[in-house]
């Protein structure tokens, strides 16, 4: 249960800040609106130290992202920053990120999904990223870009990829030959639990969709690499979403995905013939 | 949560708008900020919506002189009309807004703002822009 927070929102759509403001108080945190960045600029004295700015990107004026730039050269960015966009366009997200930003959302994602971020962001009570995390979410997001290209240039969309990745790996753990020993079974059952739940993630999470490529790309070409671990802390974190039905719909369209992609060509004969499969959907 | 009666129900609207509603979201948003809140931040989004549009379809038929002023109005309406759960909003929203030349796309803009103009027609005779207690 977050506790009670101080919030400064800067938003200059009255309707999507009316709505977010008005869930958060719901919460019991203390809502600050303000609808332009001078409005901010010129208020931040008078917010009592707000535990976190939910930022829109595209204010009128200044936006916020000269915004964030601003108050980080004046060193007044004392709470992390939580971009708002309204896309996730990967040049607009890296300069969120480059301009001194701890995190984004996309705009148009569930409510619940924004309340979460909002509630993780809150959890820190106050601790940003450091500059080295902040480089290394940017080099992802560059990565993110590549990826994202090429899965689309094989007209599949991400979603579909990743679950189907999921679903074909939980499905192996079921049907991969004893000879490959349980542990490695677990780790695979493990491992596609993950991806299944990250394949709802991603849809709205790009932050989890970045973090989930390096892991599965990790994963995949050294499997045994994956520790127990490793996994239970990621089915731990995503592992809630296997609730939402959206994400079940989503791992139904993975299996039959991959029973026609992979599959097609009989249970794999090995770890080997898997990782070979799999590699004509990943970018490996 | 706060109190809301998420026993009653929540939806705004009836039959004849159902098209323009997304329930999932509707409901979701509710369960989140109440219905009340909900019901009002619809009310004063539809209730602006008319003089929104005349300014966007004045920004679009001539785009020259406004810059990207076209693609920012239909790009902030876009994410209220996904807030409050309006999908088809959002799609017409979200045609004009991805115009970079609005006026090479006479078609789609008229046709975009010819669903637009129906859509806040339909959403002005909700039962919630009436009389909010009626639609509960």
């Amino acid at each position: 249960m977050t506790e009670s927070r101080s919030i400064l929102f800067v938003e200059d759509d009255p309707t999507l800040r009316g709505v977010i403001s008005a869930a958060l108080r719901n919460k019991g945190h203390t809502v600050f609106e303000r609808d332009s960045a001078e409005e901010a600029l010129n208020s931040m004295e008078r917010v009592v130290s707000p535990a976190l700015i939910i930022l829109d990107v595209d204010l009128p004026g200044t936006n916020g992202i000269d915004l964030c730039k601003r108050w980080v050269a004046m060193q007044q960015k004392t709470a992390p920053i939580l971009f708002l966009t309204a896309s996730d366009d990967v040049a607009t997200l890296a300069a969120c990120m480059a301009a001194g930003g701890d995190d984004f959302t996309i705009k148009s994602s569930p409510i619940s999904q924004i309340l979460e971020r909002v509630g993780y962001w809150l959890e820190r009570r106050g601790r940003m990223l450091s500059d080295k995390r902040r480089q290394a979410i940017l080099d992802q997001v560059e990565e993110f870009a590549v990826v994202k290209a090429e899965a689309q240039e094989q007209d599949k969309s991400f979603q579909t990829m990743v679950s189907a990745l999921g679903a074909g790996l939980r499905l192996s753990f079921s049907t991969l030959p004893d000879q490959f020993g349980s542990t490695i079974a677990e780790k695979l059952y493990l491992l596609g639990y993950v991806t299944g739940a990250a394949s709802k993630a991603a849809n709205d999470r790009l932050d989890l969709k970045i973090r989930f490529l390096d892991f599965l790309r990790a994963c995949l070409l050294e499997t045994q690499t994956l520790s127990r671990s490793d996994a239970a802390r990621m089915v731990a974190n995503l592992g809630q979403l296997y609730s939402v039905r959206s994400f079940r719909q989503a791992m139904s369209a993975g299996a039959r995905f991959w029973n026609d992609a992979i599959l097609g060509g009989g249970v794999p004969e090995s770890l080997a013939d898997l990782r070979s499969r799999l590699s004509g959907l990943d970018d490996e | 949560m706060t109190g809301h009666n998420t026993n009653r129900q929540p939806l705004p609207y009836g039959p004849a708008e159902a098209g323009l509603f997304d329930e999932e979201i509707v409901r979701e948003v509710v369960q989140f900020i109440g219905d009340d809140t909900y019901r009002r931040l619809l009310g004063e989004f539809t209730q602006a919506l008319p003089q929104k549009l005349d300014t966007l379809e004045a920004l679009v038929r001539n785009p020259d002189s406004h810059g990207d002023a076209p693609m920012r109005v239909a790009h902030q309406l876009k994410g209220a009309a996904q807030a409050l759960g309006l999908p088809r909003l959002a799609h017409s929203m979200s045609t004009i807004a991805s115009l970079r030349d609005p006026a090479s796309n006479p078609d789609a803009i008229s046709l975009a703002l010819a669903d637009l103009r129906e859509a806040i027609g339909l959403l002005l005779r909700c039962p919630s822009q009436t009389d909010p207690g009626d639609a509960a």
